[in-house]
């Protein structure tokens, strides 16, 4: 914080905040938050916690409350009930300006009066830093952004990825204990917010500040975060690391919504190795996608408690591949090439559309084959009810 | 024989475009051009003393004796006073009300109507109204102001204008507030959210974000009040005549004046000519020199 005025008590080792040569980094924690606006529940019974120097991303479709999560962090709405911590403080009374957080909108919101060097300085000048030292910490944060340049600017004069920076340089001029990112890269086109993408782990890797990305983009989530905190409705669906989310989808929703392309998630009938459905205990077969599949032995423990002998099992395109003596028979409908694969999009001759892909040496396939295909990696299996996972 | 073609096709749609333009061209010929040019005909016309004599004409020399004359001077600085007194102030308060208006609290929308509501008054009825409430027999301000059965405020030289001048403001508060309203409800609210965030109080907040984002209205709502001042003349006509002593004859009332109570129609000609012109270098002064310190938005 060389050159910053800014004096904190010696708070090294308290819970929830951690002190670096970079200032102080918070932890931020919601504890059973809802938030309603009259009869519609946009937040519901959210307890999650983002650890100091973590980026936790925030995923979900448009709607599920994820911005309304950041907003309720920033202080620009209060919760309806439940605790919001930063640090060691309850901050649910505490006005915006006093919670020592930063935040990059989507529409970067940047001042369009001001100069890009008065959008930068904005925060420092509303919080009395003197002239010169404002003047010293723009300069060096649009030196690390590469905007210096385009200072004496205003906002209408630049491309979006300049803009973006212009909100990234205002929010860590500062250096606040936390930063909130309400999908700072959705309005960029694919190529900048992929190189975006990096800069923006680079600088948290930098800053070490806690970050709460907000995101509809799995594939942003899954490159980004240090874990992904899925929501659905108002709900956590699920938080975990971007593998353990990937790879152990905690319902249907989290397993149909991370992963590109989607899960494969379809019903199934037990046809035996269960209690219910007979033959030898420990051998899991299912009828599938119009085949017959064997599933790993661990389910069959895992649907000993299970009632019913109906479920939604779930296969990832990478786990469902051509192969001649495959039980699943369908016709390609289209054809992706990507590189060291394919991935084909195949109707089934019930119509529905599964994903799978060949791996190059499988053979090529085009529009129209006939082809088998084949499990060949793990089968997840829902509750069709609950749409929970059955097992670990 | 291709350009000759060329040709005579751009003159039948210049031919077209003119054509559809005559009627408006029509209307503002009868009742602005010729008005405008039959005002600069009249001032060079001395109108005689007496009536049924012929106008004399004069030339130039009565433009240049009008508007050197004390009463000319007189009024315009009885306009431009009116003006100070309803200009800057309608534009604060409108301001301030439409902040205030614009919070989120219940039933703000009765006061959203309240505030608004002198957009449907006429000129007259809030004359009318004034001068009731200001009557030195029966009016309530009076009363209040313990000026019971005394001299009455709008007989009163020196507080005459400040009171037309309140009547005015009170009458055009709603237009204002409206305005104001409608710019205040165009900022986007993430602005205000990341000025919150970046540490602005609510002050510093309303100075340095709010406000330069509302001056394009502002400006705008300068320009029409200082004209719509200019041109006051109804609450003028009904509440004072002019009077006491002149210390309300603004300029539109001495023309008024002139033409009709006097029948000078070459000194209500000069008169005219002098307002428009007045008005024109205003107007134009204000888009040259405002409009450099207006933020609109779109300066790429």
């Amino acid at each position: 914080m060389a050159g910053v005025a800014r004096e904190f008590p010696d708070l090294t080792g308290e819970a929830g905040e951690v002190m670096t040569d970079q200032g102080k980094i918070s932890a931020v924690a919601l504890d059973r938050v809802s938030k309603r606006y009259g009869d519609v529940e946009a937040v519901c019974d959210l307890t999650l916690q983002a650890e100091p120097g973590e980026l936790l991303v925030l995923l979900g479709p448009s709607g599920c409350g994820k911005s309304t999560v950041l907003r309720l962090i920033a202080g620009l709405e209060s919760p309806s009930e439940g605790t919001v911590r930063i640090g060691t403080q309850v901050v649910n009374d505490v006005d915006p300006k006093d919670r020592d957080v930063a935040m990059v909108f989507q529409s970067y919101a940047l001042y369009p009066h001001l100069s890009v060097r008065r959008n930068i300085e904005f925060p420092l000048r509303s919080r009395h830093f003197p002239s010169n030292e404002r003047g010293e910490l723009v300069l060096r944060v649009a030196k690390s952004l590469q905007i210096e340049h385009l200072l004496d600017r205003k906002p209408a004069q630049l491309s979006g990825g300049q803009r973006q920076r212009v909100a990234l340089a205002r929010a860590v001029v500062r250096r606040p204990a936390v930063f909130l990112l309400d999908e700072p890269l959705s309005n960029l086109d694919a190529q900048l917010r992929i190189e975006m993408r990096a800069e923006l782990v680079e600088m948290h890797a930098r800053l070490r500040t806690t970050s709460i990305y907000v995101t509809h983009d799995q594939t942003e989530a899954i490159t980004m975060g240090h874990r992904i905190a899925v929501m659905h409705d108002g709900r956590l669906q699920q938080v975990g690391t971007p593998r353990a989310v990937y790879e152990q989808p905690a319902n249907a929703f989290v397993a149909g919504f991370v992963g590109n392309p989607p899960m494969n998630i379809l019903p199934a009938h037990i046809t035996s190795g269960t209690a219910n459905s007979g033959g030898a205990a420990g051998v899991v077969s299912a009828n599938f996608l119009g085949g017959e599949i064997a599933l790993g032995a661990e389910h069959s423990v895992a649907l000993r408690g299970f009632s019913s002998d109906e479920v939604l099992a779930g296969v990832r395109a990478e786990h469902l591949s051509p192969d001649p003596e495959g039980t699943i028979h369908a016709t390609v409908s289209l054809v992706e090439e990507l590189g060291d694969y394919q991935q084909l999009a195949c109707r089934l001759g019930t119509g529905q559309l599964v994903t799978a892909r060949a791996r190059s040496g499988a053979g090529t396939f085009a529009t129209g084959d006939a082809i088998a295909l084949a499990v060949v990696g793990e089968v997840h299996l829902f509750d069709p009810v609950t749409s929970q996972r059955i097992g670990s | 024989m291709i350009p000759d073609r060329n040709r005579s096709r751009k003159w039948r749609e210049a031919l077209l475009g003119y054509l559809w333009v005559l009627p408006a061209l029509g209307v503002f010929a009868v009742f602005v051009f010729y008005p405008l040019g039959k005002a600069v005909w009249l001032g060079l016309y001395r109108t005689p003393p007496f009536p049924n004599l012929a106008s004399k004409y004069v030339g130039a020399s009565q433009y240049g004796s009008v508007l050197s004359s004390a009463p000319f001077l007189h009024s315009l600085e009885r306009t431009v006073l009116f003006v100070i007194f309803t200009v800057p102030a309608g534009i604060v308060l409108g301001i301030a009300l439409a902040a205030l208006a614009n919070q989120r609290l219940a039933g703000i929308r009765v006061f959203r109507t309240v505030f608004s509501s002198t957009v449907a008054t006429s000129t007259a009825v809030a004359s009318v109204i004034f001068f009731t409430l200001l009557d030195p027999q029966v009016g309530l301000f009076s009363y209040w102001l313990g000026k019971r059965g005394g001299t009455g405020i709008l007989q009163n030289p020196t507080l005459a204008l400040p009171a037309v001048s309140v009547v005015t403001l009170w009458q055009n508060i709603g237009f204002t507030f409206i305005l104001m309203s409608a710019a205040l409800q165009s900022i986007p609210d993430e602005l205000l959210d990341a000025a919150r965030i970046d540490g602005a109080a609510s002050w510093f907040r309303f100075r340095s974000v709010t406000l330069p984002l509302l001056s394009p209205t502002v400006f705008f709502a300068g320009v029409v009040g200082i004209i719509g001042s200019f041109q006051a003349f109804g609450q003028i006509d009904l509440l004072t005549q002019g009077g006491p002593n002149n210390h309300t004859l603004v300029l539109i009332y001495y023309i008024y004046q002139a033409a009709f109570t006097n029948n000078n129609y070459g000194l209500a000609a000069v008169l005219s000519v002098a307002l428009f012109l007045i008005l024109l270098i205003l107007t134009l002064g204000q888009f040259w020199f405002l409009e450099r310190r207006v933020f609109y938005g779109r300066e790429s």
